[in-house]
């Protein structure tokens, strides 16, 4: 069992309870890193005892948010029943739900279990019919928009849900063409991002397209100004990071939370420090060795992720950055370093926009004086 | 005590805050009440909360949501 004392405030663990789906989507990654075919849907008994031995090998987080991913989550529900259905048995925070879910699953079971589960939903809809049907289809080739819309309808009436809106920018699709259309949709924040593509993928931007997408993140930067000055909440999240570090003074020690702050969980029961790294290189033990083993072993993953690569070192970026997705670079690599030094840069000019009033910045922090 | 210019000054000095968090009576003054000194430390609680937060989050919107990190869609 876990040190009791509360360390941190929260934990992320992605739990990929299958790597199934059922759709066939052109650029989706997980269908072609060949775990699909040999991978069974995790059982109910064995999601109850994930449950049970985070809350022990992470004591020293106050809450653990469960992040269910896949494959599609929702095509193996009972095992995602039985973690919800666990988790209720602990003090009400100690566990929160999101889903990553494709939102062709319409069935009643489903949106009785994200309204118990409270879960936050992060919805895939790449935009209206023609453009998200291109690529998001299921197994036979049928669209799907129409499905997604029904399942966005269904979740409002029948949870209490928050909803975030996913879209994939591609060749053909831009950001500033996703994100009127999320927004159009009434979520309650979105999220759109260039597809990662490997060299040669016809879905993948080509030289244009990515300038497009770059200039696009300057306009999209300037909304994001316009919505703080105006004291909105931010609907598009994908400054606030990099804005928050500068207003604190801090400097990213590594890219993200992976191995000390959130973890992932294979369907097979494997511990890795994110859902999205390679397991066979990354693997840092199976929930059910002795919780301090995946713990420490998470630590020391972390720990390696804090020295930048050669890479990163003379990057203009690396302070904001810490030195790129793990999980990522092997796709994408100098591409995405791309658009993380240009979002760096908005996030610079965001800053400075607010630097001689940092008040409307301040409510981004949610600290407020008593 | 605990004013708008205070948590300005607070949220934007990493070296103020590891000087508060060690001994706030020598910042600001020995003559601080028990209320001041209970505020000064939920603020500089929120801020390592918030710390930890952001450390926890992905640079860029790949694992990015509201309130915690998150995966791609
Ligand atoms: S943008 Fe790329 S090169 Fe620069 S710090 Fe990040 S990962 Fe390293």
């Amino acid at each position: 069992m876990g040190s009791p004392e509360v360390q941190h405030r929260r934990a992320e663990v992605l739990i990929a309870t299958t790597w199934a789906c059922n759709l066939r989507c052109t650029y989706c990654f997980v269908q072609e890193n060949g775990i699909v075919a040999e991978s069974r849907p995790m059982s109910p008994v064995l999601a109850r005892q994930v449950l049970d031995r985070l809350d022990q090998a992470l004591a020293h987080f106050e809450h653990i948010d469960i992040h269910l991913y896949g494959g599609e989550p929702l095509t193996n529900l009972p095992a995602l029943e039985a973690l919800v259905d666990r988790a209720l048995q602990y003090p009400p925070g100690r566990f929160t739900f999101s889903i990553t879910t494709n939102g062709t699953v319409l069935d009643q079971r489903v949106f009785d279990l994200l309204e118990a589960g409270r879960f936050e939903v992060i919805l895939s809809i790449d935009g209206p019919a023609p453009v998200h049907d291109a690529y998001r289809r299921t197994r036979d080739g049928s669209p799907t928009h129409a499905r997604v819309l029904e399942f966005l309808g269904a979740v409002r009436k029948h949870t209490r849900c928050r909803v975030q809106g996913s879209s994939v920018v591609r060749s053909g699709w831009g950001l500033v063409e996703a994100i009127p259309y999320l927004r159009s949709l009434g979520v309650d924040s979105f999220k759109a991002q260039a597809v990662r593509a490997p060299e040669g993928a016809d879905y993948g931007l080509s030289q244009a397209d990515m300038q497009t997408y770059l200039d696009d993140l300057e306009i999209v930067g300037r909304h994001v100004i316009e919505d703080i000055a105006a004291r909105r909440p931010l609907k598009d999240n994908r400054f606030t990071t990099p804005v928050l570090h500068q207003l604190l003074g801090t400097r990213r020690e590594s890219f993200c939370g992976a191995g000390k702050y959130s973890f992932g969980i294979t369907p097979s029961g494997e511990v890795l420090p994110c859902i999205l790294v390679d397991a066979a290189t990354n693997r840092l033990g199976d929930i059910r060795d002795p919780a301090h083993a995946w713990v420490e072993a998470g630590r020391d993953w972390w720990e390696t992720r804090t020295t930048l690569r050669d890479e990163c070192s003379d990057c203009r970026s690396h302070d904001l950055c810490g030195g790129g997705c793990p999980a990522i670079l092997a796709v994408c690599a100098e591409d995405q370093c791309v658009f993380t030094r240009k979002e760096v840069d908005v996030a610079r000019d965001i800053y400075a926009h607010f630097a001689n009033d940092i008040d409307p910045l301040i409510d981004l922090t949610g600290i407020s004086l008593e | 005590m605990a004013s708008r210019s205070f948590l300005r000054k607070v949220l934007t000095d990493p070296k103020l805050r590891a000087a508060l968090a060690e001994d706030p009576a020598k910042v600001l003054g020995s003559d601080l009440s028990k209320s001041e000194i209970l505020e000064v430390k939920r603020i500089l609680t929120q801020v390592r909360d918030l710390e930890g937060q952001i450390a926890a989050m992905g640079t860029t919107i790949l694992c990015q949501g509201d309130s915690s990190p998150r995966g791609i869609a």
